[in-house]
Order: structure tokens, then C-alpha cells, then sequence
């Protein structure tokens, strides 16, 4: 299912003296099987665009083409479902959504909402609650009695549960000890790999985008100022510095190096190239691990 | 809910928003209380005037203004609806059991119409120019005098401006978990009564949770900070009553005492 965003504006409080600006003219396609990052500054309108892509916002000028679907300001409000089952979206603090008594019946809402029957989507909780990591035993306390992981894994659990083609996630991971980020990110990689699902990040984790991105999309006060892929991003030290972003720690590692006079013949992106290039700096390859 | 302004504030630099906030309150209240003297036609015409006067002067954005206070306009009309067809007196157009079309009741209908639009538009101003916090520390202000009698105004104040301070946080938070139920494919505009209400269950349950612990971490963010209920607070924002104060009071002597020539 691709996405497209054809001169997408949106204006928050429109035709008011508050009104102000989200996105501006944003032209953007993310194919089916993606794995997309979208990054930028507190403000720089990462979340509206988030809620365009599956109709919780609709553009105030251009169109969203959600496959063969359009949004544009005259979309009905009914008739919308359908989107949203194939758009999974985990928002920011996932965990303020939890409700309901018990933890299985919170993760079985959602496919409910789109029809599936109570047993099959009871089913399907045991299901995403392995699959998120946590023990079947908890099926059925209240997910109030969690800790705050646990009820960010469940919140999760109740996003996958909906199946969807596009999972979009919005710091999925702001929060979490450094093992549940581990985890949580190794299981996207996975849903994308094994099921083909197109997955659009918003994180202000620069790894992350190194390690699993194929895409990057780079918004700054509402426009989208940079697409490409995370070397072509990340590697353009002008683009970088004029826009104030992070890069990765191998990137930033390797650049101080060379400052320093090590004339690394490649920049690396993730810690294995980082590791591989310093190996083929050092011993021209033939450095082995004893 | 975008288009609804109750309770907004508008921040800007029109004379209305250097008014002092105790000017501005306790103004609103005398203007409520003098619009139940007018009894005429003059007299509402003079009332009117103020208001459309004040409400032109205060540069505020007009489309927005009137545009925001409509939805309000709706619940005055069903009060006025029942005083229009139950008033009975002087002469009867057309009658059915205990309804009645007649001169009174026409008559006292425009006028409760009247009252309530000068009212709710007063108020509506109010809000818009005055910021929450202002609110708080003008009613603490107008209210002291009650300290002689122990009340605890203090208190009271700070829970009025706490209040106040997190309807926007509120309101934010609602959107929010509205959206992430409607990804969860929950559809709040869709059926009948019963079935919007229950689409609710999943935004109230999270958001009363959610209101609960975020009251309990302020309540220790401002104990760790020291904070006590009793001791004399001294004040960051100090209201001061200005020249212009005394001017705004003057033109309300003034309306009262034309509104009295004009009256019955």
C-alpha cells in the first residue's frame, strides 16, 4: 500500500487569529515494504504529518493518496475504518490509551472496532502478547497494575493486534530502559523483514535510523527540507550542521577520528561499519578477532 | 470543538487586555446584575449599544468573535422557545392547552433573548482578553476581605488557577487519546445516542487515570519544592490599578445612571 502526499498543507485553527501553520507543500511517496524515518526538531510538524497518514487529519490544501484512497479537506469523516485498520499508528506515550479491565480485552479492542469476532481476537491478544515480549499471565490483570514498559508493550500489542499493512510509530521507544528499546525495535525490524509491513518512524534517535531505516525524511518548521537515504542524509556534514541535527555515534565516532588526521576511507553508519572500517584502516583487512 | 471559544484567551494588546483583570471581573458581574433593571425599549437599546460598543472598540477579530459564540446561541433559544409559549398576558394570537402565542409573551421572550446575548457576549469577552492566571489573581484580590472570617482564600486560589492552568493540558490530552482509540477504530460520529456514548468510555477511562497521577506528581513536585499551604505569599505578577481603572468604572456609573433615566 503506498502513500503519497501531493502538496499537502495543513493549518491548525484555520481562518482564526491563532491559526498557525503544521505543513507546508509537502510532496512525498513511501512505497509498500518501506521502512521510513522521519525526523527533525520538536515542532518541526513530525506529528501532524503522522496523523495524515491515516485520516485523523485531513489536509487543509493537497491530497493524501493512501493507495487508491484520497484525503483532501472534502473527505466525509464516515467511511474512513477501513484506512485505519490498514494503518496501525502507536502514538507518543502509547500507554495513556489502555482502559480497558484486563490487558487481553485492552489488546483485543481494536480488531473488535473492525469486526473480528471476540474469540478470534481474544486469539490473536495471546498472540501480540508473546510476540511483544510479556508473559501470558499477565492476560488478565488490569493493565493499570503494570509498570510503565510493561504498559507501553501492551499499548504496542494492542496496535499490531489491528494486523496492519503500515505501522507507523511515533517514538515508540522515548522512555523505555535500554533492553524493552532493544527489544521493541528488533521486533519492528522483524514484522518488517518476515511480513513485508512498511514502517514509518518518527524518533529523535539517530541510531535507530541508521540501524533500520531505508528512507529518510527530514522536516523542519513544516516542510520537508531532505529525502533520501540515511548515508546520503547523514554523510552531508554542511547539511548537518546547518540544520542543527544529531547523526549517529559510529558517524560522529569516524568524523572525530578524522579530524584528528585518521583518513578513514569510508564513512560508517551503524557500529559494525564503524567496526569494519577501522579494521580495513588498520590492518588493510586482515586484522582478525582472536 | 475547534470552533468553540468559551474559555479561550486570546493573548493581545488591545485596551480591553490592559484593563486590570479586577476591573474587567467585577465590571462583568455589575453589567450582569444592571441588565435585569433595564425594562424597556430604550433601556435595551442603551445595554446593546454598550455592548456592541465595547465588543467593536476591543479589536477583536469580528468574524471570529461571532462565529465562536453561535454555538451558545443555540442553547438561549430553547429557553426562549418555553418563555415565548408560556407567558400568557395581554392579547392572544393563538393558544393550544397550556401553550399560548401572546403579546406578553413575545414581548418578554425578545427581551430574555436580550439578557442572555448581552450576558453570554459580555462574558465571552472577558475570557478572551484576560489571561486564566489573571482570572485567579483577580478573584484572590476581590475576595480578600473574606481573610478576616478565616476563609481560606489562598487556597482557594491557587486551586482556581491550577484549575484553570490545565484545561489546555486537558484539552490536548483528550485529543490525543482520541486519536489513538480512533486509530484503534473506534468512531465517535457515528450511531445513534447510546452508541456515542459508550465510544466515550475509552477516552474518559485513560484520561480520568491520567488526571489522577499527573495531580499526584504535582502535588509532590510542589511539596519537594517546598510548598505549604499556610505563610503569606508574596507575588511574582502584582495587578495594579491603573488611570484607566477609574475611567472604565466612571463609564459604568454613567451607563447605570442613563439606564435608570431611560427605565420605567
Amino acid at each position: 500500500m503506498d502513500i503519497e502526499f501531493q502538496n499537502v498543507s495543513y493549518i491548525y485553527d484555520a481562518n482564526t487569529p491563532i491559526a498557525s501553520v503544521g505543513l507546508k507543500n509537502i510532496n512525498l511517496t513511501i512505497k509498500q515494504g518501506t521502512y521510513a524515518a522521519i525526523i527533525g526538531h520538536t515542532g518541526s510538524g513530525k506529528s501532524t504529518l503522522l496523523q495524515h497518514l491515516n485520516a485523523l487529519l485531513k489536509p487543509t490544501t493537497g491530497k493524501v493518496k493512501i493507495e487508491d484512497r484520497e484525503i483532501t479537506a472534502q473527505t466525509n469523516n464516515k467511511r474512513l475504518k477501513e484506512i485505519r485498520h490498514r494503518v496501525g499508528i502507536v502514538f507518543q506515550f502509547a500507554e495513556h490509551q489502555l482502559f480497558e479491565e484486563t490487558v487481553g480485552k485492552d489488546i483485543a479492542f481494536g480488531p473488535q472496532n473492525f469486526g473480528v469476532s471476540e474469540s478470534d481476537s481474544l486469539d490473536l491478544a495471546h498472540q501480540m502478547l508473546a510476540k511483544v515480549g510479556l508473559s501470558d499471565e499477565l492476560f488478565n490483570i488490569s493493565p493499570f497494575d503494570l509498570s510503565g514498559g510493561q504498559m507501553r508493550r501492551v499499548a504496542i500489542a494492542g496496535v499490531l493486534a489491528l494486523q496492519p499493512e503500515v505501522l507507523v510509530l511515533d517514538e515508540p521507544t522515548a522512555g523505555l530502559d535500554p533492553q524493552s528499546r532493544k527489544d521493541m525495535m528488533a521486533l519492528f525490524a522483524q514484522l518488517h523483514q518476515e511480513q513485508g509491513i512498511t514502517i514509518i518512524l518518527v524518533t529523535h534517535q539517530m541510531e535507530d535510523v541508521a540501524n533500520f531505516a531505508e528512507q529518510v525524511y527530514v522536516l523542519e518548521q513544516g516542510q520537508l527540507i531532505r529525502t533520501g537515504h540515511p548515508e546520503d542524509v547523514f554523510f552531508d556534514e554542511t547539511f548537518i550542521q546547518q540544520h542543527q541535527l544529531g547523526v549517529p555515534q559510529a558517524t560522529s565516532f569516524a568524523l572525530s577520528l578524522r579530524q584528528r588526521g585518521l583518513k578513514l576511507p569510508s564513512l560508517p553508519l551503524t557500529e559494525a561499519d564503524l567496526v569494519q572500517a577501522l579494521t580495513t584502516y588498520f590492518g588493510k583487512g586482515s586484522v582478525k578477532h582472536e | 470543538m475547534n470552533k468553540m471559544i468559551l474559555g479561550r484567551y486570546l493573548p493581545g494588546d488591545t485596551w480591553l487586555h490592559r484593563l486590570d483583570p479586577r476591573t474587567k471581573i467585577s465590571i462583568s458581574f455589575y453589567f450582569i446584575v444592571i441588565i435585569f433593571f433595564a425594562n424597556n425599549v430604550l433601556s435595551y437599546a442603551l445595554l446593546l449599544a454598550f455592548t456592541f460598543g465595547v465588543i467593536f472598540s476591543s479589536g477583536i477579530n469580528q468574524k471570529f468573535f461571532f462565529n465562536g459564540v453561535r454555538p451558545l446561541f443555540l442553547l438561549i433559544l430553547i429557553t426562549v422557545f418555553f418563555q415565548l409559549f408560556l407567558t400568557r398576558g395581554g392579547h392572544i394570537y393563538w393558544s393550544f392547552g397550556p401553550f399560548a402565542l401572546s403579546q406578553y409573551g413575545i414581548r418578554s421572550s425578545i427581551y430574555v433573548f436580550l439578557r442572555f446575548m448581552m450576558i453570554i457576549l459580555m462574558s465571552t469577552l472577558l475570557m478572551l482578553t484576560t489571561a486564566p492566571l489573571m482570572i485567579a489573581d483577580a478573584i484572590e484580590s476581590l475576595l480578600s476581605p473574606l481573610k478576616r472570617i478565616h476563609f481560606p482564600i489562598d487556597q482557594i486560589a491557587l486551586m482556581i488557577s491550577l484549575a484553570l492552568r490545565f484545561v489546555p493540558t486537558l484539552m490536548d490530552e483528550t485529543i490525543t487519546i482520541m486519536n489513538a482509540q480512533r486509530a484503534r477504530g473506534v468512531d465517535f460520529s457515528d450511531g445513534g445516542l447510546i452508541k456515542r456514548i459508550k465510544a466515550m468510555i475509552p477516552v474518559l477511562i485513560p484520561l480520568f487515570v491520567n488526571t489522577f497521577s499527573r495531580a499526584g506528581d504535582l502535588g509532590t513536585a510542589m511539596e519537594s519544592r517546598g510548598y505549604s499551604g499556610e505563610g503569606e505569599r508574596t507575588r511574582y505578577r502584582k495587578l495594579t490599578w491603573a488611570r484607566r481603572d477609574n475611567i472604565a468604572w466612571a463609564v459604568m456609573l454613567l451607563l447605570t445612571g442613563l439606564l435608570f433615566i431611560l427605565r420605567n
